[in-house]
């Protein structure tokens, strides 16, 4: 053991010598994500929805005032202009003053208090076609209860014996009022994390697999350089000296995750939840990351080609993984979970949502299995590329 | 001629690599597929459903959201929330099994509408869908209840009436920024050709690096070879990475996807300006840097920094004003704008010489600055 740490502490000198360990592990990482927060921290914000919608009245009747009633009544987050004139209402929209404008032509009370066809109508910006889409079924909510009446009493008249009289339409309107069908709302919780959270925790876990290059490509580097023979001359076992690189990459690997996190939480204000459930998800993600570059460090021939190899896997993982946007479309969202990446930012996602260590633990299980697979390939791979 | 043969020497070095062949042909194209495939063509909001339900009443239900949202069915309401937490869907309804037997229910028959605060507004586009089915049970009920009649049969006239009560249409105004015309793959295709031409010719300045290293380019001035045709052959170099590195994109994306790249002169223009322009910037960080790993470190800090800044990442025009402003310091910026000119707005080379002018200036400043430290590092003993 005392053998692993001495060779472990000479790599990590040299590592601490040569700054690129920290460029990539600590600077990169920290220098990308508070570009990316400064870049899309806001935009991101200002997608709040809080839309503006206008009510044109041109009808002036019984139904108009009932509809404008309800689009004043929604309430936040969206703001509400009545009395606007056609012309203001969609010159506002083509201007993005409004999102959406309701207009109610005239007529519109006439035509249905005589059953027949009315409509409203909505303009909405073509680059808000959220909002409008929401405005559309505000109106058409209001519709629906319009149907209800005209429903009811085409039903009765369809069915029943006689004409239909006055006080058949006061009693459709009555009974329209309680519908056979409601809708409950029900919260959930927003599993995302905040956008500074979610850009360091991205970049540091994409540089990760950057980072733990340093340890487990020794061997080759050794080899190359001429002082494998002489290490392995050494009265030590064989494993003692894969251990030791392994443990060099185990190491920069959690120093450069839990710096970067710690960062976030004091200069960016990213909370990141239970601090021990995340020490362990560091751990055991930076784990999986030494075993699955280490996999390509045993069968590579050379440095050179172990780094070329191990920037490709860092790339695909990562961009697969959600390192830089969650992958979320169908397909995709399921191989994304084959990346170390998506499980560690899945923990985090999770422990910041306010879960206990317990419910980290598909995320620890998946990385563990991760870890296990890769890590005997990686020492298997070593232990033959030493052998004599 | 000698210049270019120590251009093309740098080309050939690039294509040798073989990390080179998978950065170079491979990530660009996949990358793009992967953001057509995340972020491409019109975004409906999603809607997450667990339907119990097989009857008419559901079907109905379903089919009426259909057209206003993308529908994803999920095995059980545990599935459902989960996938809602996790922004997999932007919201998600619960059809209760009693939702058949409305028509016979004494108490109304509850929906579940589960969002985050982000996916509440989803809810009046459900509620609305809902509303119209109640309609026609409620008008089914007020009949069998006047008429005394079995609900089978009034619920059967609701639901064949003609009648519509007050529809609503929907018009859409405006200039929009992202036209409809514009490809799945466009805005991706753009965005990456511009943050893969500079990210991939800064990594040009490693071999830069290492042929100072080994004193390659030094030797070269021992024949009788001018400084001149050595500076601007290492230069040429970076910029034959770079602007072979825009033409594939280009053709392939063309020939994948469709992309439209509008205006082939105007393209082109764009491509063999910001060539020099990332020519520049990888023959200054060449010539400036000593160590070709941490070169490779913050090229791609640079890089990717650079293009995320400069909207390679975001569309630019859904920047605050603030940051659409400090953008423009990048050349990404107004490259991009160049290209949003000539495929989104039909713009010919014409209409993007503003931005051509300011990539030229771009070129200018980091191909002077470039050559300058190069013939310095070069002579320096």
């Amino acid at each position: 053991m005392k053998r692993v740490l001495t060779i472990a502490a000479k790599d990590l000198r040299l590592r601490i010598r040569d700054r690129s360990a920290f460029v990539i592990g600590l600077v990169a990482p920290l220098v990308l994500s508070f570009i990316f927060n400064a870049v899309f921290g806001s935009a991101l914000d200002d997608e709040a929805f809080a839309p503006k919608y206008g009510v044109v009245d041109e009808d002036g009747e019984e139904v108009a005032k009932a509809f404008t009633d309800i689009v004043e009544g929604i309430g936040e987050p969206f703001s509400i202009e009545t009395g606007l004139t056609r012309t203001v209402a969609e010159n506002g929209v083509a201007a993005d003053e409004f999102d959406s404008v309701f207009i109610i032509p005239e007529g519109t009370t006439a035509a249905i208090e005589s059953g027949k066809e009315a409509s409203l109508l909505v303009i909405g910006n073509v680059d808000s076609p959220f909002s409008t889409q929401v405005a559309t079924s505000i109106a058409q909510r209001f519709g629906a209860g319009v149907k209800a009446v005209q429903l009811s009493l085409a039903t009765l008249a369809a069915l029943g014996p006689g004409a239909i009289t006055p006080k058949d339409v006061v009693a459709a309107q009555q009974s329209a009022g309680d519908l056979p069908l409601t809708l409950r709302e029900q919260g959930a919780l927003d599993r995302q994390l905040e956008p500074a959270a979610y850009f360091v925790s991205g970049m540091a876990v994409f540089f990760l697999f950057f980072t733990v290059q340093f340890g487990v490509s020794g061997l080759l580097e050794e080899r190359q350089q001429g002082t494998l023979p002489r290490l392995l001359a050494a009265p030590l076992p064989r494993g003692a000296v894969i251990a030791a690189k392994g443990f060099t990459s185990l190491v920069l690997g959690v120093v450069s995750l839990a710096v970067l996190l710690v960062a976030a939480h004091f200069l960016m204000g990213a909370d990141y939840g239970d601090p021990l459930g995340v020490a362990v998800l560091i751990l055991i993600g930076v784990l999986a990351a030494v075993a699955i570059q280490g996999v390509v460090a045993a069968f590579a021939r050379n440095a050179e080609q172990a780094g070329n190899i191990q920037g490709i896997v860092a790339v695909v993982l990562g961009m697969l993984g959600g390192s830089f946007f969650p992958v979320t479309s169908g397909f995709l969202e399921k191989l994304s979970l084959a990346t170390p990446h998506a499980w560690i930012l899945r923990g985090l996602t999770d422990l910041s949502a306010g879960d206990q260590l317990s419910a980290v633990v598909p995320s620890l299980l998946a990385l563990t299995a991760i870890t296990l697979v890769a890590g005997t390939i990686a020492t298997f791979g070593m232990q033959r590329s030493l052998a004599p | 001629m000698k210049a270019l043969a120590i251009s093309l020497m740098n080309l050939k070095r690039m294509l040798r690599d073989r990390s080179a062949i998978f950065f170079v042909f491979i990530f660009p194209v996949a990358l793009i597929l992967l953001i057509g495939a995340q972020f491409g063509g019109a975004s409906v909001p999603q809607l997450g459903y667990v339907s119990a339900g097989t009857g008419p009443l559901s079907a109905g239900l379903l089919e009426r959201l259909q057209g206003d949202v993308e529908l994803v069915q999920y095995p059980t309401e545990a599935d459902l929330v989960t996938a809602v937490e996790r922004n997999m869907v932007n919201a998600g309804i619960v059809v209760p099994t009693d939702y058949e037997s409305a028509i016979d229910s004494s108490d109304p028959i509850e929906v579940v509408f589960i969002a985050p605060p982000s996916g509440a507004p989803l809810r009046l586009v459900v509620a609305a869908a809902v509303d119209d089915q109640a309609a026609i049970l409620e008008a089914a009920l007020f009949a069998a209840e006047r008429l005394d009649l079995p609900t089978e049969q009034t619920f059967a006239a609701a639901s064949s009436s003609e009648q519509v009560g007050l529809t609503v249409s929907t018009e859409s105004v405006g200039e929009s920024l992202f036209p409809a015309t514009l490809g799945r793959f466009d805005l991706g295709a753009s965005s990456q050709l511009i943050l893969f031409m500079f990210v991939n010719g800064l990594a040009g300045s490693a071999a830069l690096i290492q042929s100072r290293r080994l004193r390659v380019s030094q030797r070269m001035l021992g024949t009788p070879t001018s400084m001149t045709s050595v500076v601007i052959g290492e230069a040429g170099g970076r910029f034959a990475v770079s602007i072979f590195q825009g033409i594939y994109i280009v053709v392939a994306t063309l020939l994948m996807f469709q992309v439209n790249w509008g205006d082939p002169l105007g393209a082109l223009a764009v491509i063999v300006l910001f060539g020099l322009v990332s020519a520049g910037a990888a023959t200054l960080m060449g010539a400036t840097f000593r160590n070709d790993q941490q070169a490779g470190g913050i090229g791609v800090v640079l890089g990717l920094g650079l293009a995320a800044l400069g909207g390679c990442m975001f569309p630019i025009e859904l920047f605050s004003p603030a940051m659409q402003r400090l953008a423009h310091i990048t050349p990404h910026a107004w490259a991009l704008d160049a290209i949003a000119e000539l495929v989104r707005r039909d713009g010919t080379v014409v209409d993007i010489l503003p931005q051509l002018g300011v990539l030229a200036a771009f070129a200018a400043v980091f191909l002077g600055l470039a050559t300058w430290r190069l013939r310095a590092v070069l002579t320096k003993a």
